[in-house]
């Protein structure tokens, strides 16, 4: 480095030393990484998918017969509040999180994210975020109003107590992490490509993460706003929502579904391109119609904007705005039904290669399909009316959101497992758990659907024995055991191929996009050279440049190696240093948060955390001067 | 391969064997009413197109998945796409929704467009944690978790809820409509044939959403009257000693409060609403201590098929169970957290529970005495 004298920098006095290892703990507690801070975000929110399938395992025992007596209510409604809260705050927005993460500089031929830093800071006001919300159990009661939070039942009138200020504290934390996140990778995306990589060369991944992220700059601040609201009613006695002094509580269902309906296809956008990843993989050819694939995408992320009152169809909004929104939801069918068509017509003709990755990619589309048709029948809102708040319509998302985005996930974990961590996870322990998931699934939602067609409302801690919903229900608790084996099996899965590593090449599946161009896992540099890229799946062109010429004869050897990183002089290669200050700010404005609740000397605290953070991060050298850059 | 289509099989038999029955009390299939029966139709309408649309994408992907298995090394045909056939399963499907958009957005004005209010039945619904409160207004009848209505005729129901957000639901009748405070939303429904139907709340409001439920009785058009008139007829004088009167003294005396139980009086009408309103008040300005809350209307308990909101068979074993401890059978009602007579130092004996009990099983319509007014 230059030995030539900056100008001095202003700078906080460390209390503690900057970490500066690449290795042990504090190398992952200070690390700006975007691959370290994926696997965090992995590990964190499969726990929180292990704690929300205990809480649904928990409601499916009380279900399963009439006139249960295993949990009692109020400890049911908070069972059903936080396995819907985590399920999609702290499972698979964070999830997908961690495949942006780790991916999205992969797959752009990147080093690192636009802002390594503030991506420690996501990850960091997740991880307390989440912890936030869930010492809700240990303090008097976890949040019972649902994940939906409708007031007046959710406000402070009818629901004293500080459960329902911890959701709502707690969303409101969350929306930061997912703010800045979402902002990070639109950037990183638009500024970061490899040369050459024009918008409609990106991998689908890359292009639903950037719609995805869009979506989620757009709808988290109106979540923050009715969140600020809700905050300042259950504490500071506003009346926003209180019907008592003439609050609206209609106004609340407005804001939270012109929030909630994107939140939809933030969760199930990513699954989609991670499918669209495996499915031309294990096809071995290209995705049928990309350009189809990416505009239906975004018209969904589009239209998803205008359709939110169809979560209101039985408030009584009358004729004139139910015709509305039906109209515009059911048309919101057509780009997904073009998704699935095209995702048809890329198996079509291919030589597909039934791995783990790939079975849970094609059982994706096929239970994602269910959910998409179920959805069209409560999009017809008359007969909705009948549907609305019943079982069909649990029935409905969880098709969708774990038939999709689940199953998408489990797929994502198989196929770039070995790409992230340098060894396979057992494929016949996979396939194990495929068809255990897949049966249990079924068993558990499919019944579902007669349950609410035979009028069974949601949220209900107990049932008449004489309704005729007892078979149904005592199926779906068997289902949802079997699930819960299924993902005993994966977690077994990880622990035996971390202890019997099946060492993974750089290129596995002769994949086709940036990712299997390095070794794996990847250096922590990732591309020792940046790529030039020519052509969309540009990896796999470079591969067998025969094929740009029409289709091949004869073999086909690849014509280039991942890269060998053996002899890169890695002292070339600059990224940033390790930084604790993001750290020091998730962990203070949770406690400013709590403070909320508690007192103002929490309060305090929490916010010196986050200046301090702040102001040390802002002053920090991305580099420490006189050290070797990594 | 085999043994894979048996199981499927039996799996789909199984799945069969608990799917959709009209007979069960909630069933949208077993209608009894024309909302009902066209939601119902509409729905059907729509099903049997998913269920097509279904057939071809799911067969497509198994027949796909097994025709194109990877048999050799062969490079397969490098396809990128087509536009003609993206464009047809791009216009395809939305002709299917124009299909279905069609009689779905004349059935979203047939069913919320009202009838003429003069020639119909008006009812008010209220929605409370965790019962219904139902009025009919010209009838100047006021009665608690039972509904009752003259078959074939129109009704309007005006929907609100006096606490949190409820919904008004008599699946076999019409779908739902949500009970919005500060706010009334109109549900037409008919009935079409006389019989027992169950209704039940379908929007979380509480501990205990999952009791909140209630009936519908449909009459004919003469039992209609004979009940309205019913109504209006005080019950038999009680035998002065008799554990019905003892238990009337004890039920005024610790009940009545927050329970009318004499609604077949001439101008009891206007007065349960003010009671009614003036209970609420009173509950909003100490909510933990109130010794007044909102409570059922008990006119003619005794001819109750339910109690509890839906709960249990009225009759007197379930009734002594009540009054003793509501929360073994309802836990969280607001009588147990507020009535006095569940304070240490205020406890009914079991016999004075039991002279309760007999009291309210007697509150019927006499036999001898006729209508005190007539509409």
């Amino acid at each position: 480095m230059s030995t030539i004298s900056k100008p001095k920098q202003f700078g906080l006095p460390r209390l503690f030393p900057r970490p500066m290892s690449h290795y042990g703990i504090w190398s992952w507690v200070g690390t700006v990484d975007h691959k370290k801070i994926g696997t965090m975000y992995g590990i964190v929110s499969f726990f929180w998918f292990i704690m929300g399938g205990i809480e649904a395992l928990l409601i499916r025992l009380q279900l399963s017969h009439a006139e249960a007596n295993i949990i009692d209510p109020e400890l049911y409604n908070q069972l059903f509040t936080m396995h819907g809260t985590t399920m999609v705050f702290l499972v698979v927005m964070p999830l997908s999180a961690a495949f942006f993460n780790w991916l999205i500089p992969l797959q752009i031929g990147a080093r690192d994210v636009a802002f390594p830093r503030l991506n420690a800071l996501s990850l960091w006001v997740f991880v307390f975020g989440s912890l936030l919300m869930n010492i809700s159990w240990f303090t008097g009661g976890a949040p019972n109003g649902g994940w939906f939070g409708y007031p007046p039942n959710s406000t402070i009138q009818f629901n004293p107590g500080n459960g329902m200020t911890y959701w709502v504290m707690g969303l409101n934390v969350l929306g930061v992490a997912s703010i800045a996140a979402g902002l990070n990778f639109i950037v990183t995306i638009i500024n970061m490509r490899a040369p050459g990589m024009s918008f409609m060369k990106m991998p689908v991944f890359t292009w639903m993460t950037f719609i995805t992220s869009i979506l989620i700059v757009l709808a988290l601040p109106i979540l923050g706003v009715a969140g600020i609201q809700m905050t300042a009613d259950r504490v500071y006695g506003t009346n926003f929502f209180n019907s008592e002094a003439g609050g609206d509580p209609i106004f609340w269902q407005h804001i939270f579904w012109l929030f909630g309906h994107p939140e939809v296809y933030i969760l199930i956008l990513p699954a989609m391109g991670i499918v669209s990843e495996i499915l031309p993989t294990f096809s071995r050819k290209p995705l049928f119609g990309y350009s189809f694939i990416i505009f239906s995408g975004a018209g969904i992320g589009f239209m998803g904007w205008f359709v939110w009152s169809h979560h209101m169809f039985t408030v009584g909004l009358g004729p004139a705005a139910n015709t509305a929104f039906t109209i515009s939801t059911m048309f919101i069918a057509v780009p997904t039904g073009v998704k699935i068509f095209n995702w048809m017509a890329t198996l079509w003709g291919g030589s597909i290669r039934l791995t783990t990755a790939m079975l849970f990619s094609i059982g994706f589309i096929a239970m994602f399909t269910i959910g998409g048709l179920s959805g069209v029948t409560h999009a017809v809102s008359p007969s909705d009316a009948q549907q609305q708040d019943t079982y069909y319509i649990v029935a409905h998302f969880h098709y969708v959101l774990f038939g999709g985005a689940i199953f998408a996930i489990f797929a994502g974990m198989f196929f770039w497992w070995p790409k992230f961590f340098g060894y396979f996870l057992s494929e016949r322990l996979g396939k194990l758990s495929f068809i255990l998931m897949m049966i249990g699934f079924n068993l558990q939602f499919a019944p579902m659907h007669w349950l609410g067609l035979n009028g069974m409302p949601r949220r209900i801690y107990t049932y008449a024995d004489n309704m005729g919903w007892e078979l149904s229900n005592l199926a779906a608790t068997i289902g949802g055991f079997t699930i819960a084996i299924a993902v005993a099996s994966f977690i077994v899965n990880v622990i035996y191929s971390m202890r019997n590593k099946k060492l993974a090449p750089g290129d596995p599946w002769d994949g086709r996009t940036l990712e299997w161009s390095i070794s794996s896992p990847p250096p922590h540099y990732n591309f020792a050279k940046l790529p030039e890229v020519s052509h969309i799946d540009d990896w796999w062109y470079k591969k067998y440049p025969s094929l740009l010429e029409g289709s091949p004869k004869g073999d086909l050897t690849p014509k280039v190696k991942v890269e060998d990183t053996s002899k890169v002089n890695e002292s070339d290669i600059h990224l940033p240093d390790l930084s604790y200050y993001p750290l020091f700010i998730g962990i203070g404005l949770s406690l400013a948060a709590l403070g909320v609740m508690y007192t103002y000397a929490l309060v305090t605290i929490g916010l010196i955390l986050v200046f301090w953070g702040s102001i040390g991060w802002s002053t920090e050298p991305v580099n420490e001067p006189g050290q070797d850059h990594h | 391969m085999k043994s894979v289509i048996r199981t499927g099989i039996i799996f789909a038999l199984l799945l069969f064997a608990m799917a959709c029955s009209p007979d069960s009390p909630q069933s949208t299939f077993g209608t009894h009413g024309p909302v009902a029966e066209l939601q119902k139709n509409l729905f059907l309408f729509t099903f049997w197109i998913a269920v097509v649309v279904f057939i071809i994408v799911e067969g497509g992907i198994i027949y796909l998945t097994f025709k194109y298995r990877k048999k050799d090394n062969k490079l397969p045909v490098q396809t990128h796409g087509n536009l003609k056939l993206e464009i047809t399963w791009t216009i395809i499907p939305a002709i299917i929704i124009v299909i279905i958009a069609v009689p779905t957005v004349l059935a979203i004005w047939e069913t919320q467009v009202m009838p003429n209010e003069e020639e119909s039945l008006v009812v008010e619904a209220t929605g409370h944690q965790w019962w219904f409160e139902f009025k009919y207004p010209t009838e100047e009848v006021v009665t608690a978790n039972e509904l009752h209505l003259p078959e074939d005729t129109d009704v309007i129901v005006k929907i609100t809820s006096q606490d949190v957000l409820h919904s008004f639901w008599i699946p076999k009748i019409a779908g739902k409509l949500d009970m919005v405070p500060n706010h009334e939303n109109l549900l037409y429904i008919k009935a079409d044939d006389p019989g027992l139907y169950y209704g039940q709340c379908a929007e979380f409001c509480g501990i205990v959403h999952a009791m909140m439920r209630f009936r519908v009785i449909v009459h004919t058009q003469e039992d209609y009257q004979q009940w309205l008139n019913d109504m209006r007829t005080p019950p038999a004088k009680l035998v002065s000693g008799s554990d019905e009167d003892e238990g009337r003294k004890l039920f005024v005396g610790n009940c009545s409060m927050c329970h009318t139980y004499d609604s077949y009086k001439k101008g009891a009408y206007t007065k349960e609403i003010d009671s009614q309103y003036n209970r609420w008040e009173e509950w909003k300005k100490d909510k933990e201590n109130s010794a007044i809350v909102s409570a059922p209307n008990l006119t003619h308990f005794g001819e109750r098929v339910t109690l509890g909101a839906g709960i249990k068979e009225n009759n007197y074993d379930n009734l002594v169970k009540w009054i003793e401890n509501p929360d073994k059978i309802k836990l969280g009602t607001r009588m147990k957290n507020h009535a006095s007579i569940y304070r240490d130092d205020n406890q009914l004996s079991t016999e004075q529970i039991e002279q309760i009990a007999k009291y309210l099983l007697s509150m019927k319509p006499s036999t001898e005495s006729s209508a005190t007014y007539n509409k």
